[in-house]
Parts: C-alpha cells; sequence; structure tokens
C-alpha cells in the first residue's frame, strides 16, 4: 500500500514538473493586450459562443433524457462533414449545412430503424449507430485528408487555436474570423427559437403529454431542436471536436441543474457556466501549453465539481453542512426541554449540569458544552447558590422549549387520533419530529385536533399566547371545559391558520352580544361538530362556532393560570 | 465486381501475398496480433452480452474515453509504454471514473446518462491535456500515444499479448463462475433481489469485469471505438437466438471474427488498399465525384476497420436473422399471404 502511495506521490510529482511556473501578468493580463489581443478576443469569443449554443440546447437535452444523443450526434457529424466535402468539394458554410442535414437525419432515423426492425433497446442502438458511423468518418477521412482538411485526431479534439489564424471575412472593415462569424449566426438564430418557442420547450420539456393536449406539437419542437442540435454540432465541430461537444451539452446544463429548478435560470446558469469554462479554459491552456479544447471541458467539469459539492440546495457538502446544523439545533432544543421537563424555568430553582446529564443519560462534558452554547444564545441563565448552583431556563428558552413540547404532544395526538397508532407507540417519532415540524404546521395540527388541552398520555399541552407582551391573552377555542375568563377583544389575525376576516362571522360575533370585560366559563367542547359552549355571568349560555372561537380574545389572568407550565 | 481482377497485377500480385502472409500465420507479430484479437474478443464477447441485456451500452463508451488519462499517467512512470504501468494507470482511472458515475447518480438528480456523459468529457478532457503535456517534453514526443485514440492492433508485443491472456483468463473465470447470477439478475434485477442475490454486489463485479475488458482493448480498438467491441457483437448475437449461453458464444464468435479480419485489413499495406480503392473509384467517378487525387499514406488504424466490420455483421443479421430478421419477417409475410390466397381459391372452388 505504501509502495503504491510512493508511486502515485511519484506520478503526480512528474506531472507537476511538466508544469510551468504561474504568472499571472504573463498569462493572463497580456493576452488582452497588443498583439496578443485579437488571438485571444477571437479564441475565447469562438470557444465562448459553442459553449453557450451547446449550453441552451443541452438544457433541454437533460430536460428531455436525451444527452445520449447528443452524443451520437457528436460523433457521427465528422462523417457528415467529411460526406459533405466529397459532394461539395469545400468545406464552406453550404456544405457544413449540408453536413448538419445528413448528420441529424441519418442518426436518428437509423437509431429508430434499428429499433423499430428489431428488439435492441435504444441505449445499444446508439452505440451501435454513433460508433458505426464514426468509424465509416475516420476510414474516409483517413483516405482524404488532403481534401478535406482534417485528420481524425483533429476530429477528436479540434482546434481551438487554430480559429484567429482561419479565413476571415471584413465586417464593418474589421477581419472577423470566418467560423466565428458563423457560430455567432447560429447563437442569433438559436436565441431567437428560444425567445420565440419557449413556452412550448418548456412543456415539452417537463410534460410531454400536457404539450400534445395543448396542441404544442411535441413532434414538431423535438425536430427542430435535433436540427438546431445538428447545426451547432457541425459549427462546433471544427473548433471543439466530437468528443468536447458533448462535454459543453452536457456539463454546463448539468451544473445550472444543480443550482436551480426553474428553466430561465438553468439556462442563465447554463450559459454562465459555458462562457466562464471557455474563458478560463483558454488562459489555463495557455499557461500550460496544452489543448484549449479539451482544457475548456476539464474547467466545464471542474465547476460541475464545485457546484456538485457546493451547490446551495443540491450540493454534497451544503447537505451535510445542513444536516450539522439541524444535529446542533436537535442538541439544543433537547436539552432545552430537558429543562422544562425537570421544571428549571425562570423563577424556580436550577437544576446541577450532573443531574441534566444523568436524566437525559448523555455525557456530561456533551451536556456542558451544549449548555454554554445555549447561554451565548441567551436561552439558558446560570444561577450561583449552594452546592455550586445550576442552570434554569431564560424566558426566552422557556418560549421556546415550550413551543418544541406543543410540536411534540400535538404531534403525538395527532398521531394517535388521527392515524390511530397506539400512544406507547407514539413517542420515539414525536421525539424526531418536533424539530422538523414549524410553528404554523404546529397552528395547523393544533386547529384540526380541536386545540386539545393534554396530550395521549394526559400530560398537559403548553398553549401559545395571542402575543409574548399578553402572556394571558389566548383564543377562546384554545380554553378546556371549566376554564373562565374575560372577553378582551376580537381579532381575525390570531395565531390559527384561517386568518382571513370574514365578514359574515364578524358579524355573527356582533350578533352574539358579547361585551368587553364579560365574565365567562367554558362548559362545553364539541370538537366533532365544531362548538365551543360558554356560559356568561348574567346566565346566559352561548354556542360559537370553532372559526369564531379562534377569533375571540379572552384573558385568564384572574383564574388559574391555566394547563401551560 | 472481381476486385482482384481488375487491379493492376502487381497491386493484385501483393495483395495476394500479403494476404498469403497474414493467414499462414508464419509472421511473429501477425501471430501475437491475432492471438490478442482472439482473446479480446472472448473477452468483450462475452461480457458485451450482459452489458446490452442490462442497457449500460453508455457505460463502455464512458470507460472507454476514461482509460486515456490514466495512460497518460502510466505512460509518464516510465516515459516508455510499458504494458504493465499502462495497464495499472488505465485500470486506476477506469475504476475511478465509475465510481463517481455511481456518486454523481446517488447524490444528485441528473439521470445515468448525463453522470456518465459528464465523466466521459471531463476525463477525456483531462487526457487530451495530460496528452498535450507528453507531447510537449522532448522525453514523450516520439511516444507514439496517438496511436491510443483508434488502436494499432500490430504494434501490440508480446509482453502485452501476455497481459491481455492473464486478464481474459480472469474475466473468463469470473463469468464462468457467476453465470447463473449474471444471467438472472440481467433480465430481471427485481427478481434476482427477491431471490436474495446481492444485485448491487453483481453490478459492482460486472462493472469491474468490463473495466478489464476495457483496458485491455484499448491498444486494439482505442479509447474512441471501445464501445463498439462490447455492444456491436452483443447486439448481433441478440438478434439471432433466445437462449443467454447460446447468445454469449455467438458475440464471442463475432467478435473474434471481426477483430482477426480487421486486423487483416489494418495490415494491409497502403498500396494495396490505394488499389482497391482505385477500384473503387473509378467505378463511382463517373457519377461526377472527384476523388482521384485520394489516398492513403499509411494503413488504415485497426479501430475503426473492427467497428465496420462488425456494424456489417449486425447489419447482416439485423436483416437475414432467421427468426427476427426484416427480410425473413417480409418473407414469411408474404408466404402467409399466399398461403392464404391459395387457402380462400380452395374454398371458393
Amino acid at each position: 500500500m505504501t509502495s503504491a502511495g510512493v508511486l502515485v506521490a511519484d506520478v503526480l510529482l512528474a506531472a507537476s514538473r511538466l508544469l510551468p511556473s504561474f504568472d499571472l501578468h504573463e498569462h493572463v493580463f497580456d493576452l488582452w493586450r497588443g498583439a496578443a489581443l485579437p488571438d485571444t478576443i477571437w479564441t475565447v469569443s469562438m470557444g465562448g459562443l459553442v459553449a453557450l449554443a451547446c449550453a441552451w440546447l443541452g438544457c433541454f437535452l437533460i430536460l428531455q433524457g436525451q444527452a445520449l444523443l447528443g452524443d451520437a450526434i457528436s460523433h457521427t457529424v465528422l462523417l457528415g462533414i467529411v460526406v459533405a466535402a466529397l459532394v461539395t468539394g469545400s468545406v464552406g458554410s453550404g456544405s457544413l449545412l449540408l453536413a448538419a442535414a445528413i448528420t441529424g437525419l441519418l442518426t436518428t432515423s437509423l437509431i429508430e430503424a434499428i429499433r423499430g426492425a428489431s428488439r435492441i433497446k435504444e441505449d445499444a442502438a446508439t452505440g451501435i449507430v454513433f460508433t458505426s458511423l464514426f468509424a465509416l468518418g475516420v476510414l474516409l477521412l483517413s483516405t482524404l485528408a488532403s481534401k478535406a482538411h482534417l485528420d481524425p485526431q483533429h476530429a477528436l479534439y479540434g482546434m481551438l487555436e487554430f480559429v484567429p489564424s482561419g479565413e476571415k471575412s471584413g465586417i464593418f472593415g474589421f477581419p472577423v474570423p470566418v467560423s466565428v462569424l458563423r457560430m455567432f449566426v447560429l447563437c442569433l438564430l438559436l436565441l431567437a427559437g428560444l425567445v420565440a418557442f419557449f413556452k412550448q420547450l418548456l412543456v415539452t420539456s417537463f410534460d410531454r403529454q400536457l404539450a400534445e393536449s395543448l396542441g404544442m406539437r411535441p413532434r414538431l419542437i423535438r425536430l427542430l431542436l435535433l436540427a438546431a442540435l445538428s447545426l451547432t454540432v457541425v459549427g462546433a465541430f471544427s473548433s471543439v471536436g466530437a468528443v468536447l461537444v458533448v462535454g459543453l451539452l452536457v456539463a454546463p446544463p448539468a451544473t445550472a441543474y444543480l443550482m436551480t429548478d426553474r428553466l430561465p435560470r438553468m439556462l442563465a446558469w447554463a450559459s454562465f457556466f459555458g462562457v466562464a469554462s471557455s474563458l478560463v479554459g483558454y488562459h489555463v491552456a495557455y499557461w500550460l501549453e496544452v489543448t484549449a479544447a479539451g482544457t475548456m471541458v476539464a474547467v466545464a467539469c471542474f465547476w460541475f465539481t464545485l457546484a456538485f459539492l457546493f451547490a446551495p440546495r443540491e450540493g454534497v457538502i451544503s447537505r451535510l453542512f445542513r444536516q450539522l446544523v439541524l444535529r446542533v439545533r436537535t442538541g439544543h432544543e433537547n436539552i432545552a426541554r430537558l429543562l422544562l421537563k425537570l421544571g428549571a424555568i425562570p423563577e424556580c430553582p436550577p437544576v446541577s449540569l450532573k443531574t441534566l446529564a444523568d436524566s437525559g443519560d448523555r455525557p456530561l462534558a456533551l451536556v456542558t458544552t451544549i449548555v454554554q452554547q445555549l447561554r451565548w444564545r441567551g436561552w439558558i441563565e446560570r444561577v450561583e447558590g449552594t452546592g455550586g448552583g445550576g442552570v434554569r431556563l431564560s424566558n426566552r428558552g422557556l418560549d421556546h422549549a415550550r413551543r418544541l413540547d406543543r410540536a411534540h404532544r400535538l404531534w403525538e395526538a395527532y398521531l394517535v387520533e388521527r392515524v390511530g397508532i397506539a400512544h406507547d407507540h407514539v413517542h420515539p417519532t414525536a421525539e424526531e419530529i418536533e424539530h422538523l415540524l414549524d410553528d404554523q404546521l404546529v397552528a395547523r395540527l393544533d386547529d384540526a385536533l380541536g386545540h386539545p388541552g393534554v396530550d395521549p398520555h394526559g400530560a398537559p399541552i403548553p398553549r401559545v399566547p395571542v402575543s409574548e407582551d399578553r402572556p394571558t391573552v389566548f383564543a377562546l377555542s384554545r380554553l378546556q371545559v371549566g376554564e373562565t375568563g374575560r372577553l378582551v377583544g376580537l381579532s381575525p389575525s390570531v395565531d390559527s391558520p384561517r386568518t382571513e376576516p370574514q365578514t359574515p362571522e364578524t358579524e355573527a360575533i356582533i350578533a352574539l352580544r358579547f361585551k368587553l370585560g364579560e365574565r365567562f366559563r367554558v362548559v362545553q367542547r364539541d370538537v366533532a361538530g365544531g362548538t365551543w359552549t360558554i356560559t356568561l355571568d348574567d346566565g346566559r349560555r352561548i354556542d360559537t362556532p370553532h372559526v369564531l372561537a379562534d377569533q375571540i380574545l379572552v384573558d385568564v389572568e384572574a383564574n388559574t393560570a391555566g394547563a401551560a407550565g | 465486381m472481381d476486385f482482384p481482377g481488375v487491379l493492376a497485377n502487381a497491386t493484385s500480385s501483393q495483395f495476394l501475398s500479403e494476404m498469403a502472409r497474414f493467414w499462414s500465420f508464419q509472421d511473429g507479430s501477425v501471430r501475437t496480433s491475432a492471438a490478442a484479437m482472439l482473446l479480446l474478443g472472448v473477452s468483450c464477447g462475452s461480457l458485451g452480452c450482459f452489458v446490452v441485456l442490462r442497457r449500460l451500452s453508455l457505460v463502455g463508451d464512458s470507460l472507454g474515453h476514461a482509460v486515456l488519462p490514466g495512460v497518460c499517467l502510466g505512460f509518464m512512470v516510465t516515459w516508455s509504454k510499458n504494458p504493465l504501468w499502462l495497464f495499472v494507470g488505465a485500470t486506476a482511472t477506469a475504476t475511478i471514473a465509475s465510481l463517481l458515475i455511481g456518486t454523481i447518480q446517488r447524490n444528485t438528480r441528473l439521470k445515468p446518462d448525463v453522470a456518465m456523459g459528464l465523466v466521459l468529457s471531463g476525463f477525456f478532457g483531462v487526457g487530451l491535456m495530460l496528452l498535450s503535456l507528453i507531447q510537449n517534453d522532448s522525453r514523450g514526443g516520439q511516444g507514439g500515444l496517438n496511436q491510443f485514440f483508434f488502436g494499432q492492433a500490430a504494434a501490440i508485443s508480446a509482453n502485452d499479448l501476455m497481459l491481455i491472456a492473464g486478464v481474459t483468463a480472469v474475466i473468463v473465470a469470473g463469468v464462468v463462475v457467476t453465470f447463473k447470477e449474471l444471467a438472472v439478475s440481467s433480465f430481471d434485477e427485481g427478481f434476482a433481489a427477491s431471490l436474495g442475490l446481492p444485485t448491487r454486489r453483481i453490478h459492482y463485479f460486472l462493472m469491474a469485469l468490463t473495466g478489464m475488458a476495457i483496458v485491455i482493448s484499448i491498444q486494439a480498438v482505442g479509447v474512441v471505438l471501445l464501445s463498439a467491441l462490447l455492444i456491436t457483437p452483443a447486439a448481433t448475437a441478440l438478434l439471432l437466438t433466445d437462449k443467454l449461453p447460446r447468445m454469449v458464444m455467438l458475440s464471442v464468435l463475432f467478435a473474434a471474427f471481426a477483430g482477426i479480419v480487421g486486423l487483416n485489413v489494418s495490415s494491409l499495406s497502403a498500396e494495396v488498399l490505394n488499389g482497391f480503392l482505385d477500384v473503387v473509384l473509378t467505378q463511382v467517378g463517373r457519377s461526377g465525384l472527384e476523388l482521384s487525387a485520394s489516398r492513403m499514406s499509411t494503413s488504415p488504424p485497426t479501430g475503426p476497420v473492427v467497428v465496420l466490420i462488425l456494424a456489417m455483421t449486425f447489419l447482416t443479421a439485423l436483416v437475414f436473422s432467421p427468426r427476427y430478421g426484416v427480410a425473413t419477417k417480409l418473407f414469411r409475410r408474404c408466404m402467409r399471404v399466399r398461403a392464404a390466397r391459395a387457402g380462400m381459391e380452395g374454398a371458393s372452388e
């Protein structure tokens, strides 16, 4: 094993000795001034234009599951170009158009023919067709090298470096390489097509049946896409070569797919990564004195690696980091809830770290660390006293702990009442999900269960007051049978999922003829029927619908502080 | 057309003597390369069946391209084409590539074909960079690594052959020992899993064997067209039979046949091939194509020739397969129509 390590080190060392030292001025800035400027501009813009066209098409290929077709066509294009050169005797624009037509038609129709006529599956059919046509192209080329100005290896990795020295034509007095001009026109056409057919492309890529039913003719769209692909690959061929076109078709769109869920953004990201590959690839290739096209694709795959690791949502490292954050949060929240269970809340006697560790069955060191972190967060306060003192929840910590406890118990109640799971089986899942439920979800659970006062084990479920500065004010629906309170107001925006002000019900409240400050007692809660019944001090008995009870604010201060705590 | 007949006399006799020299196997290098092609036919042909049945065709292609950087690194160890180091390097990058494909598939929502396309082009791009580094170096300029693109079977040395033979033995042993598991899981992965077979491990085992087969084939057919040696013979065999053992046998047969005939064609000298070309061109030339200037300067690379021969066998099978051939089906339909017509006439009488 060590000898293998030494060997790897040796090889890497040998490789690194081949690397020239990097100089920012020599390898980057100097390329953008003086005599080197035109070469740089034409090479980078050719690479960038090819990358742009490939990125746009690649997005749709990937979404439609057709990446393999891109691979096939980028190989078979060699045959198209050779045959076109044979027939027209040149490698001009007309011959390239012909090449694109031959390539696209021949490849797809052969694949379809093999699939239709036999039980060979699409992947094998594609593999057979493109290797055969490519082989034919290579053989033809090796006999016609002098005529087509190409050679087989050139066909593999292209000659991006030769773009500036290629045939030029004057545009507004500037000599512009014809290949760049051609690719520029193609990009404009693609952009126009993209804008014109954006809706159709979008629907076809994500839901073919829907596209069909909307009369969008997905077959036609796919045919257009195929035509665009053939044209792009042909245009890119001489500068980037067959295999590397695949890289530009796949890598930037795949990178973009890891960055976003939305097609327009995906197109934008793919364009960005494509152009960045051209720019960075050119400089790296110049620095290492290696093939520009190969470097460009390697750089494109490097962007993919970065996105694979660090993309905000999909990245592997990002996901690990999120898991870590969740784990830390879970640890914090568990200790807070444990303190609540032990009764170490404000104004009450604190508990020592030892007790905390023992009752939670956690190592003391871990508990000490978490307590320290919770003190920074202001959830816990330290109380000096006899026996070394201890810790207890602060008001803020208490609020968090209650919310957790509430989520835990409501989830248990939900599992028992609605899902029908035995009450002694619900604790473990509640232990995990309490950290994941957000306030709104908990409010919905609470509402759906009819704002229960106790969980399936008979323990009280903490209530959340309407606002933090009025800790004794709740919605009427939160009160249990036998509780008394004073009516203090009416709010359509109580912490309840049904918050829209509902005019008919607001009128109904007025019809109930409550008076502010009036005292009442809850005498009956019919959760299934959705009715809360209260009696007022003067003996009137009023039935309140659930929705209404969610909006009536009551103060329970005058009585026992309710089930809270 | 009777090609030798129309060939100029000098070319004709040269053609005959070159053919005789090849098929008599007197020449040591011809024997070596032919034996190598036979062995490659055995390993690629047999593994290809499982690759095709499992719809993993693109795997061959991406692993094929992925060995290029490994070959370059292996070359850099000794700055010569030492078969062992090339093998080690190629195996290393092929392994890394297949692990990467798996990692990308497991950790993203990208489809398998995208993952393979990424690995294929990324590794090939890096391979090309390394290759130009080597060619810039004074020690590597004449290394002849270029022949790894399209293959040069004639350059297979006795050492290469030893390696190929060893690896082929491992592959054959692997396939024979695990044949039943490979067969069941290739046809129905779910069923295999329900039988308690370790399908995941079988998959990786097959991948490892395929990787080895690819690594030993690069010298002969080159990295670019490697996948054809895996897919095409197996697909041809699939057109001819329903039985897996027979399919493997046929596939091996086709692969070895194409390999040796391809070797034969690419070993012919440029003069003979140009002679053939002249004949073809004078025939087609009448249709207005001016091609007479075309000439081969060297013998063609082996890879494309082998692939074209494989394509021809595939095409033949596609059309004339006794059971599934296009022509056969047409013929059968004609017979049925005729029989039905005869029956109707018989009934009307």
